[in-house]
């Protein structure tokens, strides 16, 4: 055994605990090598050092309680502070009519109404006085962000709700040939879902239309209408509802970068299909 | 009840969100971890700051604590951990700076900084002040300083410090015996330098 392989049983054979074939090697070479034996007694008075170690008294400052409570605050604090607003329970309040929500929302819509049709900021199709076939109500992706379009043979009032027959935000009355031509804004930070009630039976349309900021949150679990939400707000665009049952729970993993190709590998199963329209509108079928 | 079972108690109060708990079981660990990380950094301020970091970190993770190794054990890898990462920040902070350089009219001048390593001088004095084993402690390599501090210092068996570092036994064993051979020659070359006659 030279010195360098010595070295390996320093530790072992100071404890007692080199097994009887080595440690006899050893011995042998702490009584023939020179260089082991010098080497392993400065070891043994290294060890003889090392045990001073345990004897240092060694007091915590008076104040480290505090310390410790201060900085786990802070923690605790900044953690709550950066956790995303819960999505679900925005979902749950806008798709069931929360009235914090529906307050948001009440502030931020604009709608025009016109009884001009050459004054109105977008095209609606012109109707014939007395047709009795009107153009549904619609949803136009302008690159602006969104308009609706209606035009009502006769007079009624048009319903904006917070969510699927929640509360209303926004009411507007239309004469007889008023069309409707305008954007719906979302002047709030999150996205925000819409349901707008047509006076004459007409279909109702669903909207999520994203907030001012775009959300972080690509999980989640819910209504086909949270889903919706979801969408806006990862993808900042608007996406019409045009299910037959939104309120049908699925869940979610948002990863692709573009809304279509994340929709299809996460809704496919259920039978919810997103398609970009021509004029750049999203819209969830079945 | 023995400690462990305390232990158990206020750990799973803990994870329920008892904060009072939580305070408590700070209170039984905070000395011995002050005393582990004033023995690593030799330094008041820095060791409390480690100790605060560690407990943050603690809250954070109790919810994945089951209780696989006893909290204390715990408690050391992640002092060990905090301090390991303290020194890496300092290690960079200093290496940015040792890399810039200032331009002048006349052309580039190098800055001068001090060498953050300790030469012969400074250990001296460190000397006079401290004994030589912790002088020389804290010129290891902060892996080896741990690892001796732990078994010395704190009086850790071969088995803590593996359940503690996550190690081999045997890896342990003889990383322990590299680290007191590294010791006795940073000892030597200290003798070498300030012997007298």
């Amino acid at each position: 055994m030279n010195s360098i392989k010595a070295r390996d049983f320093f530790s072992a054979y100071f404890e007692g605990s080199l097994e009887p074939g080595l440690k006899q090697a050893f011995e042998r070479a702490l009584r023939t090598d020179a260089i082991v034996q010098a080497e392993y007694t400065q070891f043994e008075r290294v060890m003889a050092q090392l045990d001073t170690l345990h004897d240092e008294a060694v007091n915590p400052p008076a104040d480290l309680h505090e310390r410790i409570s201060a900085r786990l605050d802070r923690s605790i604090y900044e953690a709550e502070r950066q956790k995303p607003k819960s999505i679900f329970m925005s979902w749950r309040s806008l798709a069931y009519g929360g009235l914090a929500a529906a307050l948001i929302l009440g502030a931020v819509l604009s709608l025009n109404v016109s009884d001009d049709p050459a004054r109105t900021s977008g095209f609606v199709p012109p109707i014939s006085r007395g047709s009795e076939t009107v153009a549904p109500p619609s949803l136009l992706a302008t690159p602006t962000g969104l308009n609706l379009q209606y035009r009502s043979l006769k007079e009624g009032i048009v319903y904006v709700k917070a969510g699927i027959e929640g509360r209303v935000v926004q009411q507007i009355a239309i004469s007889a040939d008023q069309s409707i031509d305008s954007p719906l804004n979302n002047r709030s930070q999150e996205a925000a879902l819409l349901q707008i009630v047509f006076p004459h039976g007409e279909r109702p349309l669903l909207v999520a239309l994203p907030g001012q900021a775009r959300s972080e949150v690509r999980d989640g679990e819910g209504t086909i209408a949270d889903l919706a939400v979801a969408l806006a707000g990862v993808y900042g665009a608007p996406v019409e509802v045009r299910v037959q049952d939104p309120g049908k729970r699925t869940n979610w993993r948002l990863e692709a970068e573009d809304a279509v190709d994340a929709i299809s590998s996460v809704v496919g199963p259920s039978g919810i299909t997103l398609e970009r329209q021509a004029s750049g509108l999203l819209v969830l079928t079945d | 009840m023995s400690r462990a079972q305390d232990d158990a108690v206020l750990i799973r109060q803990s994870q329920e969100g008892d904060r009072s708990a939580f305070d408590t079981l700070i209170h039984k660990y905070e000395a011995r971890a002050y005393q582990y990380a004033f023995r690593l950094t030799r330094n008041s301020d820095e060791a409390a700051d480690i100790v605060a970091d560690a407990f943050v970190r603690v809250h954070n993770a109790l919810s994945n604590f089951r209780g696989q190794s006893a909290f204390g054990t715990w408690l050391y890898r992640i002092l060990t951990n905090c301090y390991l990462d303290q020194r890496k920040r300092e290690r960079n902070r200093q290496h940015l700076s040792i890399e810039s350089s200032l331009q002048l009219e006349d052309g580039e001048v190098e800055r001068q900084f001090e060498d953050p390593t300790a030469g012969p001088g400074e250990r001296a004095e460190r000397s006079a002040r401290e004994s030589a084993i912790q002088a020389a402690l804290a010129d290891m390599p902060e892996y080896q300083q741990a690892m001796l501090v732990m078994y010395h210092a704190e009086a850790l068996s071969y088995e803590e410090i593996a359940e503690a570092l996550d190690l081999p036994l045997g890896t342990v064993k003889s990383r322990l015996n590299r680290a007191r051979i590294a010791l006795r020659e940073v000892l030597m070359k200290d003798q070498e330098l300030f012997s007298l006659g």
